[in-house]
């Protein structure tokens, strides 16, 4: 038995296979980026054991295929396997060695990439700072309460797809519990118009939503499409109905009274904390003269980290992102809020963090030296052939 | 080949491991520090309210918009202030957007608006005067609305179009909508008289009666104003001033357009107290009072007239107000614009009759203990 599934996990068949269905998720998972979106097609082709491709009008039966996790995890298998069990080490060989240690550790960095490598976005406008950054594609319903410090607030943030009608969510440092009312993956949420919304009634009994309506929206899936969740909930205490309230996300946050304090709810992107903050001083956005083309996307921020008693400004533009401690923080967008709001610029850095970035780098170098050195000795030993 | 089975399984072990390491579906329980700079949040809502209005049921279908939406209109999709947005676009690409945006209370006032909308094609402001000349008027919802045209003459559109906006200003309500048509200018003329024959056809109904909620006339330089991306909650409570609230007032949230609300509701009805501030005189006392008038049913008055129906009232701290009773058939509005530091402080009390007689004393002293 277990010979034959180490057999079966060093054979060359199961790599030939593996790569055939490598090729296959990367062509069919390109193809699901028409219908699905970059995002969902990542999650459905690459990050999943399985998945299966269905066509645009359906009309014949969709193809199954292995997911990228289940061909990335053999390929790994199939890999550290046939290395441990046929591979003898000698000089001759060092270049295959050092070869198959650079694939392990690119498939392994990758793997490590896509568990915790972590991307979110911090927007501001100028005079404005930010210690925290959000996701771009992940929702939280957040309750927020002082903390009885000055400096911090008690949050509880449940995850957005855990906002299903029909649900209820608790916890028990809440005081009341939520029962999901209504809950969509993308809402329009707008002001309830007169003439137009006349027969409909306002999305909610408390809060914002008193004067607004809420309804469903198509999900988009587009690479720059983003959905705006929203739901009607009504908060329960002691199984008294406290009346609705409207989550949207964008609404800014709304106060609950309770008799044990007030709460704040707010429906926002996933926050990530920072030890540290970044405030906008200036935007600069310049085209190239007579076109709407870009020419430099600048941003100068100041880091004030009380920890380090860092205080200094910093500019971040295309090609020159700010590393700082253990994250990047890339120039992504760049604009201006209208005028009656202010006219002051307003810019978003893409903050990437990726404790392994350097495995993919290190991979590749020591592949690269290990098919040098391979080919190194074969021509050696071809010269001394050629000599004697 | 024991050895050997143990590393192939520690491989998919630790694989498995971190693949189901990360859940997303977590509750997350932490301190946070406050935000640097704090968007403003809404009001306070009262503690216990029994729901009086179902949420919106979604098999209630919607009827269609109150408008025959012109051929070759496209609908696109609302969000925030915006409840009805159409796209025209031409064969080269030129494209006109349509806009229908609500907004409460007058939303600015007519002159902040529409200068507004030159500056967005090019134009520079206008006066008061000039407005006057400016403006003309076109059938929307069976009665006459204002209705703007200006062309613009740099190329804001994409560096090479100028711009033409059509818009109309129709009072609905406690609400004021604003149809306007912006875009490439020759196809924005050619799509005017489909835009009139539009707004011509509107049918005005009932607008929503329970979000009724009042803004004074705006002075010129008011700072509202239609926008798709307008604070949708914006009472900053920092710049409240302080006062004492009467028992039996409540908090009524967060509206538009107010700095704070409270609601009084007893056995002769429901009343609605706003405050709100405008920069400058807010559009002035006379024609505040005269459009507070028309709401409670009354004739216009002239200033002769005001003078004398106006009587005075201090704050706590000095601060005179002047104050109104307008006592319609039905409803009758008390109202106070306190002139202070270059703004106008509007706090306006609607109600039946009955319950502003009931709680007129408790008015005067909530005015009386206003601190700025």
């Amino acid at each position: 038995m277990l010979k034959t599934l180490t057999q079966f996990l060093s054979s060359l068949r199961l790599t030939v296979v593996l790569l055939a269905c490598a090729i296959a998720v990367v062509f069919f998972g390109t193809l699901g980026q028409t219908s699905d979106g970059l995002y969902v097609a990542q999650q459905r082709y690459f990050r999943s054991w399985f998945s299966y491709w269905t066509p645009h009008d359906a009309t014949f039966p969709w193809i199954p295929l292995p997911g990228g996790y289940l061909v990335g995890t053999l390929l790994l298998a199939n890999l550290t396997v046939a290395h441990v069990t046929r591979f003898k080490w000698s000089w001759n060989k060092s270049g295959i060695f050092m070869t198959h240690i650079g694939i392990i550790l690119l498939l392994v960095g990758q793997l490590l990439t896509d568990m915790l490598a972590r991307e979110s976005v911090m927007s501001f406008r100028e005079g404005e700072s930010r210690n925290y950054s959000e996701s771009s594609m992940d929702f939280e319903l957040a309750f927020l309460q002082d903390s009885g410090s000055n400096q911090l607030d008690q949050v509880i943030a449940f995850p957005a797809n855990l906002i299903k009608s029909g649900t209820e969510l608790q916890h028990p440092l809440l005081p009341f519990s939520i029962r999901v009312r209504e809950a969509f993956e993308n809402a329009t949420v707008r002001v309830r118009g007169p003439m137009v919304d006349s027969n409909r009634p306002p999305a909610s009994t408390q809060g914002a939503g008193r004067s607004m309506i809420i309804e469903s929206s198509a999900a988009k899936r587009g690479m720059d499409d983003r959905n705006v969740p929203g739901s009607v909930l009504e908060m329960i205490d002691g199984g008294r109905s406290m009346g609705t309230w409207l989550g949207s996300g964008i609404l800014r946050a709304q106060q609950i009274e309770t008799a044990s304090g007030t709460w704040r709810m707010e429906l926002r992107p996933v926050r990530e904390y920072k030890p540290f903050a970044l405030t906008l001083i200036k935007t600069t956005h310049e085209v190239y003269p007579g076109t709407e083309k870009p020419k430099n996307f600048q941003s100068r921020v100041r880091i004030q980290n009380l920890d380090s008693r860092e205080d200094r400004e910093v500019d971040i533009y295309m090609n020159n992102p700010l590393r700082y401690s253990g994250y990047t923080f890339f120039q992504f967008q760049m604009g201006r809020e209208q005028l009656e709001q202010g006219g002051r610029g307003t810019s978003a850095l893409q903050v990437v963090q990726n404790p392994s970035w350097i495995a993919p780098y290190l991979g590749c170098i020591i592949v690269g030296l290990g098919l040098l050195v391979q080919f190194g000795i074969h021509l050696g030993k071809f010269i001394s052939r050629r000599k004697a | 080949m024991r050895v050997v089975f143990s590393r192939v399984a520690a491989v998919l072990a630790m694989s498995s491991l971190l693949m189901s390491g990360c859940r997303k579906d977590d509750v997350r329980v932490y301190q946070a520090p406050k935000d640097l700079e704090t968007p403003p949040s809404s009001s306070p809502s009262p503690a216990s309210v029994p729901i009086e209005r179902e949420v919106a049921k979604s098999d209630s279908k919607p009827k269609g918009p109150p408008w025959t939406v012109p051929s070759g209109w496209v609908e696109q999709a609302t969000s925030g202030m915006r409840v009805a947005s159409y796209l025209v676009k031409a064969t080269d690409g030129r494209a006109a957007d349509i806009s229908v945006v609500a907004l409460e209370g007058v939303a600015g006032g007519e002159l902040s608006n529409v200068n507004r909308w030159r500056e967005q094609i090019g134009l520079g402001a206008v006066t008061e005067e000039q407005l006057a000349g400016l403006r003309t008027t076109v059938p929307a919802g069976g009665r006459q609305v204002v209705f703007y045209e200006m062309a613009g003459e740099k190329p804001v559109l994409d560096g090479k179009y100028k711009a033409r906006t059509l818009a109309s200003i129709l009072p609905a309500g406690a609400m004021t909508v604003f149809f306007k048509m912006t875009g490439e200018e020759a196809l924005v003329a050619l799509e005017k008289t489909r835009f009139l024959a539009w707004i011509r056809s509107v049918e005005t109904g009932d607008g929503p009666s329970e979000t009724e909620v009042e803004t004074p006339v705006a002075a010129a330089n008011a700072s509202a104003a239609p926008s798709t991306q307008a604070p949708l909650a914006s009472t900053d409570s920092s710049v409240l001033p302080h006062w004492s609230v009467p028992s039996g007032w409540k908090d009524g949230g967060s509206r538009p357009m107010r700095l704070a609300s409270f609601e009084i509701s007893n056995a002769e009805g429901i009343g609605d107290i706003s405050i709100s501030s405008l920069s400058g005189d807010g559009g002035g006392l006379l024609a505040n009072v005269n459009r507070w008038r028309g709401q409670a049913g009354l004739a216009t008055i002239d200033e002769a007239t005001l003078k004398l129906e106006s009587g005075t009232i201090r704050t706590a701290d000095g601060a005179t107000g002047f104050l109104v009773d307008l006592k319609g058939t039905e409803k009758r509005i008390l109202a106070v614009i306190i002139p202070h530091r270059g703004s106008s402080w509007f706090i306006k009390l609607t109600g039946p009759t009955e319950l502003i007689t009931k709680e007129r004393a408790k008015f005067d002293a909530f005015v009386q203990s206003i601190r700025f």
